[in-house]
């Protein structure tokens, strides 16, 4: 497997000699061009007064600070974490030699991964928790509609995080849990000391992905009334109709913020990346 | 799984901190009016959508709600002795969180019919809407409500609502298109996507008022609805809100936030912002 530091050779490299040589093929023409649109909505937002006012009902700014944006981090940053824990014992679980736990796994991943975001959310948040609820005695109004939305989240993304734990796992060379066990470790052992830390390596490109889905996916919860980002666009444009302004500032947010995001998990990437694997 | 049961408490209890947090107490440390229930300063949680002018909506420059509703209840509230705290909720999930008991009652132009009382309580009517019509300013395709029936006109309204049960019943379903929300609606009859939208008349007049130079009503009143405040079924609260709400009619008070939400005067402050 070729390094992640050879992937991607420095495009703007220092050649022998002392000149910087630009190669056309490897230059990230992409970034610029979403750079520049960035730049044109950034334009946009300064010099036309519709779009400074449909971006500071989006993104309030300076007593309101970042409301919509608070809440998005909040669902996307805890939704990920409960559903990175949930993964990694479902995608144990889905590797287990227990028929019984592999089968249960299975049966959850193969489920919700039939199920739409939307109508799982909608499931979640007016169905399954007040059940809940009801089945442990408490109010269902104890739970805030914003958590409910981040269950949701949580439980759609354990199933697809499962999996690529699972394809982790099994991406590790069968003859390392051989050695672990040849050297006297136990099963549990192996896995935690040998497999583990060499699946994860593998899973980094896999799990960002699903971080970023889950970032997108956030928007979906607006439909539970709760503030972030796109229900902020929808509530102002609801009242000025400018929904031009507002749908594309509210895109652009979006993708400063899943760019951000891509290119510091890129960065990670590179961090831990051990060369020559 | 013990993981998950306990994952869920925490973030239970993490909402209950919050909550708790958010709380203001609610003692106003005031007392009901003469002849009314004290309610005693509690705290009223009263469902709105912020996206159904002019009873509820978030006016241009601010992030909190104002409206018909809101003014209502909080003169409710003055006769109640209660405190009203809104609560933004999706429609028509709002319906079934009041009947799960999540809100203590919800406000938005709410119709009284029969399918929703087997599910929650109402308050008495505090007003009559009627259906219309509203169509693009000088569209000279529609004289008449029975005009747009006849015609194949493609009819926009939300889902979920009697007026989509009217239209349902009056051009069929394929002619409607559903959408989540009024505004949506109203956008789609500005840019053409549908030719008329089924709504009530006194929303028709706020929208209409924000987008004066596009949109007009076509007068026939298809449908009389009577507008109630929702409860969960058994609630404490049904007979003192009527109680209020029998007052505010005769002395006065809806008559007054009736020619302010309902009358030419309605006025979000769309012309202060420049361009468009």
């Amino acid at each position: 497997m070729s390094s992640l530091a050879d992937q991607e050779a420095d495009p703007i490299a220092p050649h022998p000699g002392g000149a910087y040589k630009i190669d056309s093929r490897e230059f990230p023409w992409w970034l610029a061009g979403l750079l520049a649109i960035i730049a044109a909505m950034v334009l946009a937002i300064l010099f036309s007064e519709a779009y400074q006012e449909a971006f500071t009902r989006v993104f309030p700014v300076p007593f309101d600070l970042i409301d919509g944006i608070a809440m998005t981090f909040y669902l996307t940053i805890g939704s990920f974490i409960v559903a990175t824990f949930l993964g990694l014992f479902i995608g144990l679980a889905r590797v287990s030699k227990n028929t019984a736990i592999s089968n249960l796994a299975a049966l959850y991943i193969e489920f919700i991964r039939g199920i739409p975001m939307l109508v799982f959310i909608f499931a979640v948040a007016l169905v399954l928790l007040p059940d809940f609820a009801s089945l442990i005695d408490q109010p269902s109004r104890a739970i805030p509609m914003a958590v409910r939305g981040g269950v949701a989240l949580s439980l759609f993304y354990a199933a697809f995080i499962a999996e690529v734990f699972r394809a982790g796992i099994q991406s590790v060379p069968g003859d390392q849990s051989q050695a672990g066990t040849a050297l006297g470790l136990t099963d549990r052992q192996v896995m935690r000391k040998i497999v583990l830390p060499q699946a994860v390596r593998n899973m980094l490109p896999a799990l960002g992905n699903d971080l970023i889905a889950l970032m997108k996916d956030t928007s979906l919860v607006s439909v539970l009334a709760v503030r972030e980002l796109t229900q902020m666009a929808r509530l102002y444009s609801g009242s000025s109709f400018r929904f031009r302004e507002s749908f594309f500032v509210l895109m652009v947010i979006y993708v400063v913020l899943t760019l951000g995001l891509s290119l510091l998990l890129r960065w990670y990437e590179r961090r831990v990346a051990i060369p020559g694997y | 799984m013990k993981n998950k049961t306990r994952l869920l408490a925490i973030l239970g209890v993490f909402a209950l901190v919050v909550a708790a947090c958010g709380d203001d107490g609610g003692s106003s440390g005031g007392d009901a009016a003469e002849g009314f229930t004290d309610l005693e300063g509690r705290t009223v949680t009263v469902g709105v959508e912020n996206l159904y002018l002019p009873f509820n909506y978030i006016p241009l420059g601010e992030t909190e709600g104002e409206g018909w509703d809101y003014d209502a209840w909080t003169e409710i509230c003055k006769l109640l002795n209660c405190q009203p705290e809104f609560v933004e909720a999706g429609w028509p999930a709002v319906i079934d969180q009041v009947a799960q008991g999540d809100l203590d009652t919800a406000a938005d132009g709410i119709s009284i019919t029969d399918e929703r009382k087997e599910i929650v309580d109402y308050s008495d009517a505090y007003m009559v809407v009627q259906q219309k019509f509203v169509m693009q300013k000088g569209d000279d395709r529609y004289a008449s409500a029975q005009d747009v029936i006849d015609s194949d006109a493609l009819v926009g309204t939300q889902v979920g609502t009697t007026n989509y049960e009217l239209a349902e019943s009056l051009v069929g379903a394929d002619r409607i298109q559903a959408f989540d929300q009024f505004p949506l609606a109203i956008q789609a009859l500005i840019a053409g996507d549908v030719d008329v939208v089924m709504i009530d008349d006194a929303a028709g007049l706020g929208y209409i008022g924000v987008n004066a130079d596009e949109l007009e009503t076509i007068d026939d009143g298809l449908q009389s609805d009577p507008l109630g405040f929702i409860f969960p079924q058994g609630s404490d609260l049904v007979g003192p809100v009527n109680q209020a709400i029998a007052e505010l009619k005769v002395n006065g008070v809806f008559d007054a936030l009736g020619v302010k939400y309902f009358g030419e005067d309605f006025d979000l402050g769309y012309d202060e912002i420049v361009g468009g």
